[in-house]
């Protein structure tokens, strides 16, 4: 399976115009890395058009399961094959918001360093959540990675009325703190 | 066999003035229904009464009631944190004090990264850390390291004069307390966060020791912290116990541990 290449995009109301709620999934092989799989964290930073969070009420992860406006969710069981997943609910998400940005980051809490350069396999896919059936997936980003401990897998953003998906594949060696200064979120 | 004596409800009997020495306190009764949102505003000048109730088995994230119906099945507010509380900001550094008691780390803040919890002082001192894990409480103490729940993935991590929090496993736990072991207390438990915040919980020297007499080893309590709906409030307390990990154990409500001495839990950890 090749899968969309960075940089690339797709316009999703365009080409699915019944589209309502979207689940953006992760699937990783880090092989017998246990320590890496238990530090990895999927995210999502809902952001403004100039591309910065719109508030830290509105980074979604495990300990804040779903944005103020209730449009973004970390969902508890994931669809199909993926590890984790954030669900979109597109009709739900404000005019203020342009952006949600997906991150997968190597949680460092634990003397136990992991990078994200462990990872044999890392795809992000879009699904359609009420479906349970793919849209559209990555190809494999794991190749790139080396020391960085962070990555936003991906973008769902708005395109003047229509909303549409880019694969970014974008890693970052200063983990999840570059990533929140990056998208002017404080941690 | 006599009549059985009249039983009170605490509730409405009469006062006993003339029982001085004992005092009826009440602890909330357990609700099915969601937790009580706590009212913390700020009292007058004054010591900040502890409000802050004994840690829940379960964290309730039941939504306020009249809150907006959710957008997509299943999908609910969060329930909003306490209120009244300082919030520690990005970057900030903070010193906790009378004054500010009391912290609130936001839920981003309570769940990236770890917090680590360093005692600087040149005063021979030693570290311990009482803490609720899962429902099991247990504690840390030095000089050796010591790892909770175990030593393949710690959530508590204390080694020398640093005490390691894994947020990633925040969700597990519950609350924690630090104490710090000496015959005089000086210098300052530092709490960082990823994000660059600094907490200072300063100890102040303790006076009540006679000079050039020879002080007995206490503990002084410094910080106690409880996850309350996904974020850690952090409170400085000050507090000299006497008489073992034990007392301080048992002053602080972490009443499931046992002791084989006034320092060492049955099972050792």
């Amino acid at each position: 399976m090749t899968g969309m290449v960075r940089g690339a995009n797709i316009a999703l109301t365009k080409e699915l115009p019944d589209l309502a709620r979207l689940a953006l999934g992760v699937s990783w092989d880090a092989g017998a890395d246990d320590a890496l799989v238990e530090n990895l964290v999927l995210a999502a930073i809902l952001c403004d058009a100039d591309g910065r969070a719109t508030s830290p009420d509105d980074f979604v992860f495990f300990n804040q399961a779903v944005s103020t406006d209730l449009s973004v969710a970390e969902v508890e069981s994931a669809l199909g094959d993926d590890a984790e997943q954030i669900e979109v609910d597109l009709a739900a998400v404000p005019a203020a918001v342009a952006r949600v940005v997906v991150v997968l980051y190597v949680n460092e809490g634990s003397p136990r360093r992991r990078t994200l350069g462990q990872l044999r396999e890392c795809r992000v896919r879009l699904l359609d959540a009420s479906s349970s059936t793919q849209v559209v997936a990555s190809e494999n980003l794991a190749p790139a990675f080396q020391h960085e401990t962070a990555v936003v897998l991906g973008e769902v953003y708005r395109h003047r009325d229509d909303w549409k998906f880019k694969v970014v594949g974008q890693g970052y060696s200063s983990g999840i703190v570059g990533v929140a200064e990056q998208y002017g979120l404080p941690l | 066999m006599s009549a059985p004596a009249t039983v009170l409800d605490p509730t409405t009997a009469p006062p006993r003035p003339d029982l001085a020495f004992l005092r009826h306190r009440a602890r909330p009764r357990p609700v099915a229904e969601p937790a009580p949102v706590l009212d913390l505003t700020p009292p007058a000048p004054g010591p900040v009464a502890s409000v802050v109730p004994a840690a829940p088995a379960v964290l309730d994230l039941a939504p306020p009631a009249g809150a907006a119906a959710p957008a997509a099945p299943g999908r609910e507010p969060l329930a909003p944190l306490l209120g009244g509380l300082r919030r520690l900001g990005p970057g900030e550094r903070l010193v906790l004090d009378d004054d500010t008691p009391v912290v609130q780390l936001g839920r981003v803040t309570s769940g990236v990264g770890g917090l680590v919890l360093t005692l600087e002082t040149a005063v021979p001192s030693g570290l311990a850390v009482l803490y609720e894990l899962g429902g099991t409480q247990g504690v840390l103490r030095g000089p050796e390291p010591g790892f909770a729940p175990d030593h393949r993935r710690p959530v508590v991590s204390l080694t020398g004069n640093k005490i390691q929090l894994d947020l990633r496993l925040v969700r597990d736990l519950e609350r924690f307390l630090v104490a710090v072991r000496g015959t005089r207390f000086d210098g300052v438990l530092v709490v960082r966060t990823v994000g660059g915040a600094r907490l200072e919980v300063p100890m102040r020297t303790d006076t009540r020791t006679p000079a050039g007499s020879a002080a007995p080893s206490t503990d002084l309590v410094a910080l106690s912290a409880y996850r309350v709906r996904g974020a850690l409030v952090l409170r400085a307390e000050d507090l000299v116990v006497e008489g073992g990990l034990r007392e301080v154990a048992g002053a602080f409500g972490y009443r499931e541990l046992t002791w084989r001495s006034a320092d060492t839990p049955l099972g050792g950890s």
